[in-house]
């Protein structure tokens, strides 16, 4: 069954395609972020650390950041610092950077220099630093109410509104609807990577509106590790050999949200799958329970990945101790090509043979 | 004896009683440099910093078959290679090839979560060895001040942050709960001040000499002679032996300045080297002395002793410690930080050439390198950037490297 050419349109064209109806548009950066509070103060999340996907052929240059950007940089970091010089978030009113996104805090900081040392103009939306920390130890509960009500006065200052519990718990209401209409989608396949990651670019009621049955693909179980990967590939490579099981990479699952318009953070903190999820424990469980009825557990990561390769061998263990395949495709492009693609497709198909 | 070579001397003294203490069997700590040693210290905890151990089992060249094993069981080949070196050679087993015969199982593990993969390598230590392990958040600071040293010695607070201070302060408290169990002894807060209050003195002293060594007419030291003087008493910081060191090392200095010593008679260009410690290949520093006359006079090591740990303690030596570790290691990498204190500290050296080492694979040190050296360039100070690795010397290739420098400093010359 086709996605729905809305959630087409949106999955495509991302943050360049979103109406924002008269909303302040608020650019969000990686995951964790409570969305409800945006919604409540009348702002619109976008997400801005995926590119639509027409960047990969003519997204913008920018010499300047060409100049501060080391080649080792993270892509979703170097194409946002790009599409940032070249105005694309200009119309926004904030941006907002999570510190535990991989890509995250260098995003902030490099942008944040840019202007500081004057080689971009410090004019268009003002930049902020996420902080919350992944962990519910009493320490940084402390630590992450001061962060909620630090946000939320820059949410006020920026957007011009007070924070209203009736306008919070409805937009935490519609979260969650749209959470559960997400999770009804299959976990595998393109069309339901496509139709769940469009509402990045779509209010919650547009895009639980817009959401409808998609087929599931059979075959045997096949899960997906590594790091974040904003387009299907992964799903279009599995197909005809199996179905995915569980997608664990950010992007690829669904997105953590604030359940509780009383406590915005509960939920958010706790997300195991997080990759600065403290203590770091919890993250190497929720990789194992999250796998454990796959038979074939496919890694692939990004060749600057800091976090997701201590976990290779420790899953690797795992999966195989239970009598199941692990297949490490090692570095996947940003943007894999032809021959990528190809490579990957023979040695999945190599593994479930 | 020079005061490095007292130094080395005692270090070495010191490091085999710690090698009996650890190989005896007493309780030890393995930590991150970014931590607060100060703590162990204090308590009496023998420990061993997991970025000096990488050093030394990259002085023994022993990296090339650790950075193979670490692919061998399943690591991927651009894991960060600076902090993991020690994991692998504990995972290895092998304990006859290691530098000691190995390390026994630590009690304690501490790190930062300052970059991403800190938090997991512990955490893999922590599973092959069973120690208790104590990570410490690291919240970045929203709105980096860059002239950040004016106001770390005094004015911290709002440099860093009521909130990140109280969270670093919070979860030092399980840390020092857990040294008090391990030693049987209570933290003594008057006494912690005191010592935080000699490692301060401690600091000033080593100010003092980056400025005397900075103003002088020629380099009286170059940074391979610094490094034991200024790293060796700081891992002993706060101790009489370290206050003793510096203060000798001061003394040594003022008398080379008065008689006109100089590293390199013919010094025409003084460089800085920015980035850790060249572990393997040490003699690098002075490769370029008697062809172009061109010094290393300045590391980091020596400068951040000052701006990297004087923090007046407000009658609060926790929180003060707080503010010393909450962005130790980010300073040195992270725009705007780093790249404000280097163009500070180059001019405060007059320096003419930079080298900078770009470590690729250790992303939080790598990244930042081209904001500071864009700013060095705008700032006079020629840049060579050296793509290689602090521990690593599988790419590293002496002879173009050199090639890269000579080239820079002939164009300087002819320029």
């Amino acid at each position: 069954m086709p996605v729905h050419a809305t959630l087409e349109h949106a999955f495509r064209t991302r943050a360049d395609g979103a109406r924002a109806a008269g909303a302040a548009r608020v650019g969000v950066f990686g995951e964790g972020v409570p969305l409800p509070l945006i919604a409540a103060m009348g702002g619109l999340a976008l997400d801005i650390k995926a590119p639509p996907l027409s960047d990969a052929a003519d997204g913008p240059h920018s010499a300047v950041v060409a100049a501060v950007t080391e080649p080792f940089l993270d892509a979703f970091a170097a194409r946002f610092l790009h599409r940032f010089a070249a105005g694309a978030f200009d119309s926004y009113a904030t941006l907002i950077f999570a510190r535990d996104d991989v890509a995250g805090l260098a995003s902030y900081q490099y942008a944040l220099e840019l202007r500081r040392s004057g080689r971009l103009p410090a004019t268009g939306p003002r930049l902020y630093l996420w902080n919350m920390l992944h962990s519910d130890s009493p320490p940084a509960l402390a630590f992450n109410r001061t962060e909620l009500a630090r946000l939320s006065d820059h949410l006020a200052e920026t957007l011009g509104s007070v924070p209203d519990p009736d306008k919070l718990s409805a937009a935490v209401a519609g979260e969650t609807r749209r959470a559960k209409a997400v999770a009804s989608l299959p976990s595998g396949g393109a069309e339901a990577f496509v139709a769940r990651n469009a509402g990045r670019w779509m209010t919650s009621e547009d895009h639980t509106a817009a959401l409808g049955p998609v087929a599931q693909t059979d075959g045997p179980h096949i899960a997906l590790v590594g790091s974040a990967c904003d387009v299907p590939v992964m799903h279009d490579l599995c197909s005809g050999f199996g179905q995915v099981c569980a997608d664990l990479q950010d992007y690829g699952r669904p997105r953590p949200i604030a359940e509780n318009a009383a406590d915005l953070l509960q939920s958010l903190a706790k997300d195991p799958l997080a990759v600065r999820a403290a203590p770091p424990d919890r993250f190497t469980r929720a990789l194992q329970s999250g796998t454990e009825t796959a038979e074939l557990v496919v890694a692939s990561m990004d060749s600057n990945d800091d976090s997701f390769g201590w976990e290779l061998p420790i899953l690797k263990r795992a999966t195989e101790a239970r009598g199941a395949r692990f297949l490490n495709l090692g570095f996947r492009p940003f943007r894999p090509d032809a021959a990528w693609q190809d490579r990957a497709r023979g040695r999945i198909a190599e593994a479930l043979a | 004896m020079t005061c490095a070579a007292a130094a080395t001397a005692y270090q070495r003294d010191w490091l085999k009683g710690l090698r009996a203490q650890i190989t005896a069997g007493t309780a030890y700590a393995f930590v991150n440099a970014d931590t607060p040693h100060e703590l162990f210290h204090f308590m009496g905890v023998p420990m061993v910093t997991n970025q000096w151990w990488s050093a030394v089992i990259a002085a023994k060249q022993l990296a090339p078959h650790y950075f193979d094993r670490m692919e061998a069981l399943g690591f991927h080949a651009h894991l960060p290679r600076y902090s993991s070196l020690p994991l692998i050679a504990q995972m290895e087993a092998d304990f006859d090839r290691q530098p000691w015969g190995g390390l026994p199982a630590p009690a304690i593990l501490c790190a930062r979560a300052s970059s991403d993969e800190h938090p997991r390598i512990f955490q893999r230590w922590a599973e092959l060895t069973g120690a208790d392990l104590h990570i410490l958040s690291a919240p970045a600071v929203p709105d980096p001040a860059p002239d950040w040293w004016a106001q770390a010695r005094t004015d911290w607070e709002g440099l860093y942050g009521s909130a990140r201070l109280d969270l670093m302060v919070a979860e030092m408290e399980p840390l020092i709960a857990a040294l008090e169990r391990l030693t049987g002894r209570d933290f003594d807060l008057a006494g912690f001040a005191a010592y935080m209050a000699r490692i301060d003195e401690q600091e000033r002293i080593l100010d003092e000499v980056a400025d005397k060594i900075a103003n002088a007419k020629k380099c009286p030291i170059g940074i391979a002679e610094q490094m034991p003087n200024v790293m060796i008493p700081q891992w002993h910081r706060g101790s009489d032996w370290a206050l003793s060191h510096v203060c000798a090392f001061r003394d040594e200095i003022d008398a080379r300045i008065a008689a006109g010593e100089a590293v390199c008679e013919g010094e025409r260009t003084r460089m800085m080297w920015i980035g850790a410690g060249l572990w393997f290949d040490t003699s690098f520093y002075r490769a370029f002395e008697d062809s172009h006359g061109a010094v290393f006079a300045w590391s980091m090591y020596l400068p951040f002793a000052a701006d990297g740990y004087i923090r007046a303690d407000h009658g609060d030596p926790l929180r003060a410690l707080a503010a010393r570790v909450s962005a130790m290691n980010e300073q040195l990498h992270q725009p705007p930080w780093v790249n404000e204190w280097l163009v500070k500290e180059a001019q405060r050296w007059r320096i003419d050439v930079a080298v900078m080492l770009v470590p690729e694979h250790d992303r939080f040190s790598g990244y930042g390198s081209y904001f500071a050296r864009e700013a060095l360039k705008a700032a006079g100070v020629r840049v060579v950037e050296i793509l290689s690795d602090m521990v690593d010397p599988r790419d590293w290739d002496r002879a173009a490297m050199e090639a890269q420098v000579r080239a820079a400093l002939d164009q300087r010359e002819a320029a």
